[in-house]
This record gives structure tokens, sequence and C-alpha cells, in this order.
């Protein structure tokens, strides 16, 4: 827990150079997204969390389910 | 410390030769995107050129590369060129682009930066409009219907100054 | 251009979809600039005894009036088979087991996004309803962002709120409500030209009804009679959620790393680590996902007597670990199609809990599932 703190915070601290408007070529892929297509998302959320305990962290206002 | 160093020179370089209006375009060699001799602004005094910063990952270029294109056509034979440098990542990107929105105008690769750099580009697309004495008129940050329209009234403009 | 792939995933990605527009006579036209995808998606998921589900999902994005974008989806739940109802401790030890005839369900859901933009800032509103035979919910959110430091840093903040009805198939007569508040907050930042980070957090406040109607624990004494207890969990529950996720691009290797850590803690006494693991090759993803959770505070197998006031024995509240591996694969059919498909398996087991002790009431699950789908752009 306290390494990830910690990789977070070196990893904002590190970012002291902005990387120019010009030099997102790479940023702009597909793989690089946070979120993928909206399909697959929404198709492969509730395999895990209908299962498991932990849910959330990503958005706000998505629904709930009944999984039982 | 490097980093902070690093940051400041950073800072440094791309403040010092932010292009506005006004300001002359600077003097930069570049090699054509498929290859040759390279080219530079100095061999277009005299005609209006129009140094276009573009890339396929660009969202509105979608629309300003094909808006320059027929502004190209239109003006080119009253002494208006275009220069679209192009900022993606590898050559075989700019061609997928390009086999979907043909152009013709003078395209060139900026694979170190130094033409971005040298404009000080803030924006994608960002397009710089050169009168024929090679003064800096007008800069257009991001590209949307306006800009097109507004873009055509400044070139016919520049185009009855004369060199 | 927004700061990172993150927000901006539906405008880049139409960066690579086939141009149709007609080239622009100027004056321009309102609406040429119009672009977006649908796409359909399926999923097939069973698991070795228990349920079956299969879901296919119907969605769209699209960018309009320079400035605007909408996101909408749909997809149906079919769900068939069993689901454990009751522990019992009849034979010494506790098990799950499987009362009464499998079910059919199923359980519509439905969402739309809007998004505007307002140069470096953009402001979205969402909806989403979802609909099934003892259960319903519907929610609303919205989500500003900002770009700031030439774009390499967005902050994110955004509020939801979820309405819940949960009944039961057994009991027609159970309608409880069920209303929950989250607020979340998060920056994304580009560490390099090659690599970006983000991290939000998410605090979950939710009062009502979480009983589960359908699960029950039969417990079985050295003395005296047997207890048969109903689910009873608190009348609320208070949640975090902080999920980091870091993508770095690797061009020499051509490959993509995606590696995403969620911390999730609630005052149920529930702690658990989510963490997965994508590697991208060509169109070839294969992808790791580990999880483990601690118990809730109330969760046991079996009941003491008298029995406590809040109690459940749902495993899905024990002490487990689950393990994940799959494989995507994507093709780029021509410029407007794209073709994938996954295939996956889900293990959760109690020796997968991390530190080794998980609940020896926990059922080992075991799941697979395949998924195919399509993406068109214009």
């Amino acid at each position: 827990m306290k390494f990830l703190a910690l990789l977070a915070l070196a990893a904002f601290a590190t970012a002291c150079a902005p990387v120019a408007p010009y030099q997102r070529a790479f940023l702009a892929r597909d793989d690089m997204a946070l979120d993928g297509n909206p399909g697959y998302m929404r198709a492969i959320e509730k395999t895990y969390s209908a299962k498991e305990a932990a849910s959330g962290g990503a958005a706000v206002g998505g629904g709930g389910c009944g999984c039982n | 410390m490097r980093s902070v160093v690093a940051a400041l020179a950073i800072f440094a370089s791309t403040h010092a030769a932010a292009i506005e209006a006004g300001m002359p375009a600077p003097s930069l060699s570049m090699a054509p995107l498929e290859g040759g001799t390279p080219v530079t602004l100095a061999q277009l005094k005299g005609s209006v050129v129009y140094v276009d910063f573009w890339a396929s990952w660009c969202v509105p270029c979608r629309l300003s590369m094909p808006a320059l294109e027929d502004l190209y056509k239109r003006n080119k034979s009253r002494g208006f060129a275009v220069v679209g440098v192009n900022k993606d990542a590898s050559v075989a990107d700019a061609r997928r682009f390009l086999a979907k929105v043909p152009v013709s105008f003078a395209l060139v690769q900026d694979g170190a930066d130094a033409a971005a750099r040298g404009f000080d580009v803030k924006a994608m697309p960002s397009g710089y409009l050169v009168d024929r004495k090679g003064i800096v008129r007008q800069v257009h940050r991001g590209f949307t219907a306006q800009t097109g329209a507004a873009l055509e009234k400044e070139i016919d403009s520049l185009l009855k100054e004369p060199s | 251009m927004a700061a990172t792939k993150g927000e901006s995933s539906a405008l880049a990605q139409l960066a690579q979809a086939a141009l149709a527009l007609p080239i622009l006579a100027l004056p321009v036209k309102a609406g040429a600039a119009e672009v977006g995808e649908i796409g359909f998606t399926l999923l097939g998921y069973k698991e070795r005894g228990l349920m079956k589900i299969t879901e296919p999902v119907l969605w769209g994005r699209a960018q309009f009036l320079e400035s605007w974008e909408v996101q909408a989806s749909a997809a149906i739940d079919i769900i068939s088979g069993a689901s454990p109802r009751l522990v019992t401790n009849a034979s010494g030890k506790p098990v799950q087991t499987l009362t009464g005839a499998s079910v059919e369900d199923r359980r519509n859901t439905s969402d739309v996004k809007l998004t505007k933009h307002f140069g470096d800032f953009s402001l979205a509103g969402s909806m989403a309803y979802s609909d099934e035979q003892d259960y319903n919910s519907k929610a609303f959110g919205i989500e500003g962002r900002l770009d700031v430091n030439q774009r390499n840093t967005t902050l994110i903040a955004g509020f939801g709120s979820s309405k819940d009805h949960v009944g039961s198939t057994d009991d027609p007569t159970l309608d409880k409500p069920r209303d929950t508040k989250e607020y979340l907050v998060g920056v994304t930042q580009v560490l390099s030209p090659t690599a970006l980070v983000s991290s939000t957090i998410a605090w979950a406040r939710g009062e009502g009804y979480y009983n589960d109607p359908y699960k029950l624990t039969f417990t079985f004494f050295p003395t005296g009679g047997p207890l048969l207890v109903p689910d009873v969990r608190p009348d609320h529950r208070n949640t975090v959620a902080w999920l980091t996720r870091f993508r770095n691009h690797v061009p020499s290797l051509k490959g993509t790393l995606q590696a995403d850590y969620r911390y999730y803690s609630d005052d149920w006494g529930i702690r658990a680590h989510t963490l997965e693991v994508i590697d991208e090759r060509w169109s070839i993803r294969p992808a790791l996902r580990y999880y483990t959770q601690g118990a809730a505070d109330f969760y046991s197998p079996t009941v003491t007597r008298p029995p406590a006031t809040v109690h459940s024995s749902d495993q899905r509240l024990s002490a487990f670990g689950g393990l994940s591996p799959s494989l995507r694969v994507i093709l780029r059919v021509d410029d407007r199609l794209t073709v994938e498909g996954t295939l996956g398996y889900v293990q959760n087991a109690a020796n997968f809990h991390l530190g080794g002790s998980g609940n020896e009431a926990f059922e080992t699950l075991r799941a697979g599932y395949g998924l195919i789908g399509v993406t068109y752009a214009f």
C-alpha cells in the first residue's frame, strides 16, 4: 500500500517536464486508453463484480444489479 | 536536482521562441514525408504559405486536411502554398491517414521536433499563415468550420499583397 | 485535444476510422464533423455446475456539433442455472448447497451519457437503468473534467446517485429500497510521450436493504435443535475504492503494458485488492487478474446460539482470492470494421487468498467465458 502511494507520488513528481501537444502520437493509441471498448467493458464488468464484494473506483452513476 | 534543471531548460526552450502574428517565420529545413531533398521556407518566399502541423491521431485534422486541400487547389495558381508538417510517430501512420484523405500539397516530416519547437506549437493542429515577405500574419490553433471560413478570407487578402 | 487517451478515447478512436465525409466545400455545413461508432458484443459465461449467462450488448457513441459527445448502451443478461442458497453444517463441516429448482431470469440494462466540451473543461451527465424480476435500479451521475498543465494533467470530479428496489421471487410482497450516493475525485497525469498514470478515489454511502433474500444458514449444534437463519446485513454500507491505472507503450517492442490496481475497503470490514496486468503485442492481449478479499465482520458459515442480529453466510462476503487469466484478440478488418474475441477463465478459491487462510466453507468457483465483438466506425 505504502509502496503504491510512493510510486504514485514519484510518478507525479517526475512529470515536471510536460509532454508537448505535438508529442501525443503514442498516447493517442487505443491500447493507451484508460477505458476500453464500451461493449467489452459492459459485458465484462459483472463477470467479476457479481462474485466479489469489492466494486467501483472508475466511474459514478452506474446502476447496481441484483446479482444472486 | 537534475529533473529541476531539465524542467527549467525545457521551460526556457519552450518559452523562448513562441511564434505569434507579426514575427518572421523561423528558417527551418524539413525533410519531405516520402524522402527527397529538404524543403526550406526561404525557398517559398514570394508565395503565401500556410504551415500546418497535423497528425493521423489528431481528430480535428480530419476536418482541416480536406479543407486545406480545397483551399490549396483553388489558390495555388495565385501563389498560395501549403506545407503540412506531420507529427505521427511513424510514416506508416501518416500514409494510412493520407490513403483516406489524399492531399496534393507538400508534406514534410519532423521526427526530431525541430519545426514544432521552432514554431513553439501549442495545439494540434496548428497553422501559421505566412505572407509573401516571410512574416507570420495569422496563427490558428485547433480547427473548426469557422477556422476554414476565416482562413479563406485571410488567404485572399494576403494574396492581394505584393511580394 | 484532451490530455490523455482516457477522456478522448472516443475522439482518438475516431481518428483511425475511415473518412466518408465529403470534401468540405466552404462555407462548411454544420454536422460535417459528425463521427462515431456502433458496436455489438456477445458474452457467454458458464460456471461449473452453477450459473450460465448469455449477454448481448449493443452500444454506440458519436461526436456532434463540434463540442458534444453522446454514448449509450443496452444489454440483456439471460441468466439460467443455480446459485448456492443454503450453507449447512449437517455433514459436520459447513458447505454450500443448492436448494430448489434452477432459476431463469432476465436483466435489462441501459445507460446513456452526454458530454459537452468547453475548451479545457468538459461536463458530462449520465443515466443508467437496470431491471430484473426481483430488482431494479435507477442511477444518474455527473462528472467534470479539467485539463491543465498544457493538457498533461486532467482533474476529474464526479457525483452519482442510485435508487434501487430489492424484491424476491420467493416472496412477492418484498419490496425494499436502497439508496446510494457516490463521490469521485481523480487525476490523470501524462508521464512521458509513451506513459501515463491515472488515480481515482470513489466513496459511496449507501442506506437501505442489503439482505440477500435467497441466502439461508442452517446450523446444527452438538446439543439441541438446529437453527435456520435468514441473511441479515447492516442497513448501511460505506465504501472506498481507490483505482490506479498505468499505461506504458514500448515502441521498440511494439507493445503496451497496462496495469490496474484497486484497493477497496468498506465499513462491513471487507478489505480487497485487485491487480490486473495486460500486455499487448500486435493485436493479442494476454491478461492476468488477481483478486483477494477479507471477510465481512458479520460473515460466518455457521450461526451462534442465540444468533447474532447481523449475519450472513454468503461466500461472496468471506475471505478468498481469485485468479483469472484471459486472452483477447483484436483484428482490424478494414478502415471501418474491427472484430475482437476474448476467452477467459475465472477461479475463486479459499487458498488463493493473500496470506493463505481463506474461509474453509468457501466453495471453489470455476467459470469460463467467451466474448465476441464487432465495432463499426462511421
